[in-house]
């Protein structure tokens, strides 16, 4: 298949391109990934930087303390589809899929790509959020990511306060 | 090597149920405000503590204030800055710009535009020079609050015409609009209701007025004008009774180095005279906010 390079290598299949350079991300619960190293370098400047201070990706295994396996598996996911596609419109729009199907995977997969510092997916999945949260109202906003006002009454009053100049 | 998909969507597809975006870190929350605008960003300020955190921080405001803030700042008098106490966050910079701030002796205002961050401002008929201004018989400074001056320069009547304008400001890089705030005839109020007269209001539908704006990189704009139309049909005349903003036109600030610029408007044909005419202010506007004003 003319795509087998671009996939994410998982278990066999990495055995079956050995001259295709990989390494291995592990998740929190353990889980292996195997990962073309292109692929992931292209995306995450941690990676990029950590191969560039080891000097090659030799058996590189990269621990992922606080990526759990299915997180990181969405992530690598959409990671594919980014590198597949030389403009964001694809993998903007599984983005916004995923936000209104799993928001919670969403945020999780967002943290993940913050701390392997993926800043053009980041940005891009912020902007994702960003765009849903315009012309909403913050009771709307509240509701749709399910957080709780832990404000006092007197400390809301000071907020608008703070921040009537904006809107009058 | 031991993943595989399989177990992996079985251990997601649960969840977990934990919170939203409660969760997530400020620096996550900062980077979704730099694709709001500073409205919506004050509104999210409400929703929680690491909203509100965020929503403060300078490293989201600062990416929103124009480029020449610090030159802004130093035009105005330190009185306007000063009681405020230190502007120390940028938020604080940014909220304190987007009033509108006199300055020049309160001849000219700037603001910036609360959306955008766009510098915006407008000068006075009282920072203008005004050919014959001096003279009653011609023309006389009316106070009303119609004006974000305060006060208008009427004038009765005039062969020579002429406004004219100087300005050194420290605009960002941007395209920017120049217009003239006209109004045709005299507005007054009579039991609370606004009524005009035009009584003094001649001469501008027979030559056109001749508006000019140059720069002193050397760009140079102009465009001509009637004020007034030449019939008086059933229809009204929407030139007249109402403020006018007259678009001289548009010009290009590349880099952020303080900007000279020339701005005036003239009818100088002698053979007839003209009046009944109000020169409230010229404004200048980021040209990507022009759209929706009346303008000609």
């Amino acid at each position: 298949m003319s795509t087998e390079s671009k996939e994410i290598l998982v278990g066999e299949s990495s055995q079956a391109k050995p001259e295709k350079k990989t390494i291995v991300l592990m998740a929190s619960d353990g889980d292996e990934f195997v990962v073309d190293v292109d692929d992931i370098t292209n995306q995450s400047e941690m990676i990029r930087n950590l191969i560039s201070d080891m000097g090659g990706t030799d058996g590189l295994q990269v621990p992922l303390l606080n990526v759990t396996a299915p997180v990181l598996a969405k992530l690598l996911e959409l990671f594919n589809v980014s590198n597949k596609n030389d403009d964001d419109e694809e993998v903007t729009q599984k983005v916004k899929e995923l936000m209104e199907a799993e928001l919670n995977m969403m945020i999780d997969v967002l943290g993940a790509a913050n701390y392997i510092e993926a800043t053009s997916f980041f940005d891009l999945s912020c902007k994702v959020l960003a765009d849903k949260f315009k012309g909403m109202s913050v009771e709307e906003v509240r509701e749709f990511l399910n957080i709780e006002c832990d404000f006092t009454e007197e400390e809301l009053q000071q907020i608008h306060a703070e921040n009537a100049w904006a809107f009058d | 090597m031991g993943a595989s998909l399989s177990n992996l969507t079985e251990a997601g597809s649960d969840g977990s149920g934990g919170p939203g975006l409660g969760d997530i870190p400020e620096s996550c929350v900062a980077c979704v405000f730099t694709y709001l605008t500073p409205p919506e960003i004050c509104n999210l300020a409400r929703l929680n503590r690491a909203f509100r955190g965020a929503a403060s921080s300078d490293s989201v405001w600062e990416p929103k204030l124009p480029s020449t803030y610090p030159q802004l700042l130093s035009l105005l008098p330190p009185e306007t800055v000063g009681h405020r106490s230190p502007l120390s966050k940028k938020k604080e910079i940014f909220a304190f710009l987007s009033r509108l701030i006199p300055f020049d002796e309160g001849t000219k205002v700037l603001w910036l535009d609360r959306a955008t961050g766009g510098v915006c401002l407008s000068v006075s008929a009282k920072g203008m020079t005004i050919t014959g201004i001096e003279d009653r018989r011609y023309w006389s400074w009316i106070p009303t609050e119609e004006s974000r001056f305060q006060v208008v320069a009427y004038l009765q009547q005039i062969w020579w015409f002429e406004v004219d304008g100087l300005i050194k400001f420290p605009f960002p890089a941007g395209v920017y609009s120049l217009s003239f705030r006209l109004h045709l005839g005299r507005f007054f109020k009579r039991l609370g209701r606004r009524l005009c007269n035009y009584g003094q209001t001649h001469g501008w539908d027979i030559k056109p007025v001749r508006f000019e704006l140059s720069t002193s990189d050397g760009q140079q704009v102009s465009r001509e004008c009637c004020l007034d139309e030449p019939e008086k049909d059933d229809m009204g005349n929407h030139k007249r009774g109402c403020w006018i903003d007259y678009h001289v036109g548009d010009f290009v600030v590349t880099s952020s180095d303080t900007v000279e610029l020339r701005f005036s408007m003239k009818q100088i044909d002698c053979t007839h005279s003209k009046g009944g005419l109000c020169v409230d202010s010229i404004s200048i506007i980021p040209s990507g906010l022009r759209h929706g004003k009346k303008s000609l």
